[in-house]
Formats: structure tokens, C-alpha cells, sequence
């Protein structure tokens, strides 16, 4: 029986393992290509060059830094947990990957085309916060254990809203695969413009993009990061390239809350001449989620840091009850309209 | 896979939750192994919607209902667990003794 | 053995090893994440019997919301020595009977019946349910049962806000 178990796990085991080697591959150079994007975009707002020196104008400036890490020491605390110190930076990176497994790129090219995409990749990232703690936890360092648990409350704080604000979309669309979203927003709106959900639902999108920063923790909710509060949060203890993963996980987070963006707002792989030119649907989607990237680069070099109990207030106070009136209003449109949509 | 295999995986489950909650010292764990004999309940239930009513979803959603349940439990649970430090400084549940003849 | 039986082998493998694990682990972080590992087969578990709508829910729900606040709550009263003795003053013996012999008198009731699927329902029986179904009946069919939840939920929220802040505080 064992021999037969081995055989079968060979023989099925190689579609599960080229998906998840994709997803991987996807994640880490989209994480990688992030980083020097954002370097140079946070360059440009503040009127420098940014990396320049490391192949043509910096561009192979990432791969140096992640060779970099890859040399460093991997310094573990005496006193640390050991098997919870190496677990943490995979127990965060594994959803930011497993993300991109329902993510399509064209009508007809996804990996798994489930009824409940949207569903699984915000079910998967609510690991996250586990992983954070576990990380701060494991460091044996008081700046590290508080460092992880106000990341974690912020993330676990956030996923109301942007659960709430991605819902109106939801409704418009009465499917949870993104594939049958996207197909919702290539009706016709007035004229040749079609009904991409930005239109449809302004303040879902906005509220869809301050939540993400704030799950993600970026600025202006960075607390968990900022050098001058606790050193460096959850990831105090870390070096070479444990560090490295944090980093890389957090920079293929934005990549999905970015796609997922422009998948459910901005219409996906929809533009002109989709149709007839089918691959031109991936490279629209690309230019959406560039859009959304460079936007999201340009308010961390705009905005000024939020203080955590304003970030509390805003996330339980401002965003749940606009972000539930943005439900209200969507269904009661849907009823009492349901023609026009 | 047939129905019983799945019925004994949540009688296993069930098992191993109710060991736990009838033994442990630490009241956070005790409410911990009362969630596993949650799961393994909606193992059972979904192996039986799964099997003899696989077209309706009257099994998955009483799944969804036993999971709000006991998320509401742990909450409250979990303030009750907290509220208990507080006045006795520990977590073991052979310290609650203040009402012991 | 076709995939099915494979995957089901393993996924209840993960789930009675780690709650096993679970049980006689020493520090209460590690037998939080073997909890969590267990919580994670039981979806695939789920996954497996065709709901990928429960299976996201228990992540969701479980995984991710249940094990913050539990890990939350136990970075909140850890103590400053060790945990040395993992089973309190009941012992092991009297639990280990209940156990054993529950698992024991289930295992004889389920392999003496027989379960046969309800005539009516036995059409299609591989395809995967939509969430559009499930949606439906549960607004449907099981409306009263869906507003009563939320409105436990609402009164958990409360009641745990109110617990938890403690009775020295003015409700203003």
C-alpha cells in the first residue's frame, strides 16, 4: 500500500507542485520587481535618482540586495524558540502566495478557477496576522512581541472594512469568481465606456484602498515598520534571509491587493481591443495594476505617518459605518433598480 | 471514500477534544479542545450532507451556523478567561477553588 | 486508491496527529499552532467533500480570527515560569476512559449501520454545489435561523466588550 500511496502521490502530486512552483515564481519576482519600482518611483517624488549604479539604471539593484541577504549571518536569539523563529517568515509568505493561485489574467487563463476566488484569497490572508505574532513571539524580545501584536490588531482590525467595501462589487456582480467579475464589468456604461465598478461604486474603491494600505502595512500605517517605533516591529531579531522573506512577502501582498484592485474595479483585463486582439487582455490588467502600484508608491511619499489609536479610530469609527452605508445603498439600488444594472 | 471513514475521523476528533477538555490545566486550552470537538461535529455534518443529501445544502449550512456559534463562544469565553486572570493572577483551573467546601 | 482516498488519508493524518500533538505539548504557543494546523486539514477536509465555501469559511473564520484572538489572549496572561505539568489535578485516566471509550461505542454504531442517500437527492451526485445555491437557500429557506445568528453575534460583541473592560468602568 505504501508503494501504491508513493505512486499515486507522484502522479498527482506534479500538477499541485508545478502550480504551487508558478505561484512562487509569480510572488517572488513580482515582489522582487516591487522593490525597485518603489525605489525609484519614491526617488522620483523627492527629486532624485534613486538606484543608478547596479546594472542599466539600477535595475538589477534588487537581486545585489537579495544576494546581499542571502550572505548575511542568520543570527537566531539564545533564547529564542527555534522551530517558531524559521516557521514565522513562511507562515507569512505562504499566503501571499497561495493568493495568486485564483488570480486570472485572461477570459479563459486561471489556476483555479473556483466559484469562491475572492472568497479564498481574503480567507487566506487573514493568516497573516498569525504568522506576525508567532514571529514577534518567537524573537524573545519585548519590542518584538509588542511589534507583532500591533501589526496583527491592525490587520485583523482592517479586514472588516475591506471585506465590507469589496462587497457592494460583489453584489453588482452576484459571483465571488473574479473571472465572472471581470465579465460584469464589460457591460456598456454610457456610450463606449463600460461599467468598470469605479464608476459604480466610488466609494468602495476608496474605502477598498485604505483598508489595503492598511493591511498591509504600509504607509500612512506603517507604525509596525517605522524605524523610530519599536526598531522594527516583529522582524527586530531578524537577519539575512528570514529578513529577506518578510520583505518579500509583504511587497507580493501589495502586488495582489493591487491586482485584485484593478480585477474588481478597474475592470480587469477589459479595454480596447480586447477582443480582438487577445493578448492584449494581460497587458491591460498589467497597466491597471501599474496604475494602482504607482498610486499606492506615491502616497507612501506623500503622506505623513498615522498615530495607532488614530488608525484604530479611523478603521472602527469612519471606515465600518461608511463602509456599511456603501452596502445599504448598493442593495437598495439593486432592488429597487435591478434594470439598470 | 465511504461515510463511515469520515464518521470515524470526527468520532477520533471528538475524542481527542473531549481528553483535552476534561484534562488540561490551562483554561485557554480547555477552551481550545472544546473548538476540536466543534470541527469534528461539522466533519460529521458535512460528511453526512456530503453522502445522503448531496444536492441541498441544509448540511453546510448548519456547518456555517455551528462555526458562528462558536466564534461567538470563544469571544465571550475568551473575555471570561480573561477577566479570571485578573482576579487570581493564573490560568490553571484547579486554582478556581473559592466555593470548595 | 484513487486521489480522493489519498488526499483523505492525509488530511486525517495532519488532523489526529496534530491534535494528538496538541494534547501533550509542554508550551502553550506550540499547542495553539498545532491547533491551527489541525484547523487547517479539517478545510481540506472540507475542500475534499465538495463545500470550498466552508473550507474558506473555516480559514476565515477559524485559522485566521479565532487563533489571533486565542494567541492575543494567551500573549496577554502568559506567566513567568515554565509549564511543567501539562494535565491538571483530574489526571489522565479518567478522561482517557471517556475518551476511549466514546470513540469505541461510535466506531460500533457506525459500522453497524447502514446509510443509504434519500432517493430523491442522488442525481448529480459529484457535482460541486454553487455559493449562488448556497446563498439562496440560506436567505430562503433559513432567513429566521440567518438574522438570529446576527443577532447573537451582535450580543457576544457586546457582551464580551463589556466583560473584558472590566466593571470599573462607566458605560459612557
Amino acid at each position: 500500500m505504501i508503494v501504491e500511496m508513493s505512486e499515486l502521490l507522484v502522479s498527482v502530486g506534479w500538477a499541485i507542485l508545478i502550480a504551487l512552483i508558478l505561484c512562487i515564481a509569480v510572488a517572488t519576482v513580482a515582489g522582487v520587481a516591487l522593490v525597485y519600482v518603489e525605489r525609484k518611483v519614491l526617488a522620483d517624488l523627492q527629486i532624485r535618482y534613486g538606484p543608478m549604479k547596479v546594472g542599466f539604471h539600477g535595475m538589477l539593484q534588487t537581486v545585489a540586495d537579495v544576494v546581499k541577504l542571502i550572505g548575511k549571518e542568520d543570527t537566531v536569539p539564545r533564547d529564542a524558540d527555534k522551530v517558531l523563529f524559521w516557521l514565522a517568515p513562511i507562515m507569512v509568505f505562504i499566503p501571499a502566495v497561495l493568493a495568486f493561485l485564483v488570480i486570472p489574467i485572461n477570459s479563459d487563463l486561471v489556476l483555479l478557477d473556483w466559484d469562491i476566488g475572492v472568497y479564498w484569497i481574503f480567507a487566506i490572508t487573514t493568516i497573516t496576522p498569525v504568522g506576525l505574532i508567532v514571529a514577534g513571539w518567537s524573537s524573545y524580545n519585548k519590542y518584538s512581541i509588542l511589534g507583532g501584536l500591533r501589526s496583527a490588531a491592525q490587520q485583523i482590525s482592517y479586514e472588516v472594512p475591506l471585506l465590507l467595501s469589496v462587497l457592494g462589487v460583489i453584489m453588482l456582480s452576484s459571483s465571488l469568481n473574479l473571472s465572472d467579475i471581470v465579465g460584469a464589468q464589460q457591460a456598456t456604461l454610457i456610450g463606449p465606456i463600460h461599467s468598470w465598478f469605479i464608476f459604480l461604486q466610488p466609494l468602495g474603491f476608496i474605502l477598498y484602498l485604505i483598508a489595503g494600505l492598511a493591511e498591509l502595512n504600509r504607509t500612512p500605517f506603517d507604525i509596525p515598520e517605522a524605524e523610530s517605533e519599536l526598531i522594527s516591529g516583529y522582524s527586530t531579531e531578524y537577519s539575512g534571509m528570514k529578513f529577506g522573506f518578510f520583505m518579500l512577502s509583504e511587497y507580493a501582498a501589495i502586488v495582489v491587493i493591487a491586482l485584485l484592485g484593478a480585477l474588481m474595479f478597474l475592470g480587469g483585463w477589459d479595454g480596447p481591443f480586447v477582443n480582438e486582439v487577445p493578448l492584449l487582455a494581460p497587458v491591460w490588467l498589467l497597466l491597471k495594476t501599474s496604475a494602482l502600484l504607482y498610486l499606492i508608491i506615491w502616497i507612501r511619499g506623500t503622506f505623513p505617518r498615522v498615530r495607532i489609536d488614530q488608525l484604530m479610530n479611523l478603521g472602527w469609527k469612519v471606515m465600518l459605518p461608511l463602509a456599511l452605508a456603501n452596502l445599504m445603498i448598493t442593495g437598495l439600488v439593486l432592488v429597487i433598480a435591478p434594470r439598470v444594472f | 471514500m465511504p461515510l463511515e471513514s469520515y464518521l470515524l475521523l470526527g468520532a477520533a476528533v471528538f475524542a481527542i477534544g473531549l481528553f483535552g477538555a476534561l484534562s488540561k490545566k490551562s483554561a485557554i486550552l480547555i477552551l481550545l479542545s472544546v473548538e476540536l470537538m466543534l470541527n469534528a461535529v461539522n466533519i460529521n455534518l458535512m460528511a453526512f450532507s456530503n453522502f445522503i443529501t448531496p444536492l441541498t445544502m441544509k448540511g453546510q449550512i448548519f456547518s456555517i451556523f455551528v462555526i458562528v456559534v462558536a466564534a461567538c463562544e470563544v469571544g465571550l469565553g475568551l473575555a471570561i478567561v480573561l477577566m479570571l486572570y485578573r482576579r487570581r493572577q493564573t490560568l490553571e483551573v484547579d486554582k478556581y477553588n473559592l466555593l470548595k467546601g | 486508491m484513487s486521489p480522493d482516498q489519498l488526499a483523505f488519508f492525509i488530511l486525517s493524518f495532519m488532523v489526529i496527529a496534530s491534535g494528538l500533538m496538541f494534547l501533550v505539548s509542554k508550551n502553550i504557543v506550540h499547542a495553539v499552532l498545532y491547533f491551527l494546523v489541525a484547523l487547517l486539514a479539517t478545510a481540506g477536509i472540507f475542500l475534499q467533500l465538495k463545500a470550498p465555501f466552508l473550507a474558506a469559511t473555516q480559514i476565515l473564520v477559524y485559522a485566521g480570527a479565532i487563533t489571533v484572538l486565542i494567541l492575543f489572549v494567551v500573549m496577554l496572561t502568559i506567566s513567568k515560569e515554565p509549564e511543567v505539568k501539562v494535565f491538571g489535578q483530574t489526571g489522565i485516566v479518567g478522561p482517557a476512559i471517556a475518551a476511549v471509550s466514546f470513540f469505541a461505542i461510535m466506531a460500533a454504531v457506525v459500522s453497524r449501520s447502514t446509510f443509504t442517500p434519500l432517493p430523491a437527492e442522488t442525481a448529480g451526485i459529484d457535482q460541486a454545489q454553487t455559493v449562488a445555491q448556497l446563498g439562496m437557500e440560506l436567505y430562503v429557506e433559513y432567513l429566521l435561523p440567518f438574522e438570529i445568528a446576527a443577532f447573537l453575534l451582535l450580543i457576544a460583541l457586546v457582551a464580551a466588550v463589556y466583560i473584558a473592560l472590566g466593571r470599573g468602568h462607566d458605560a459612557t
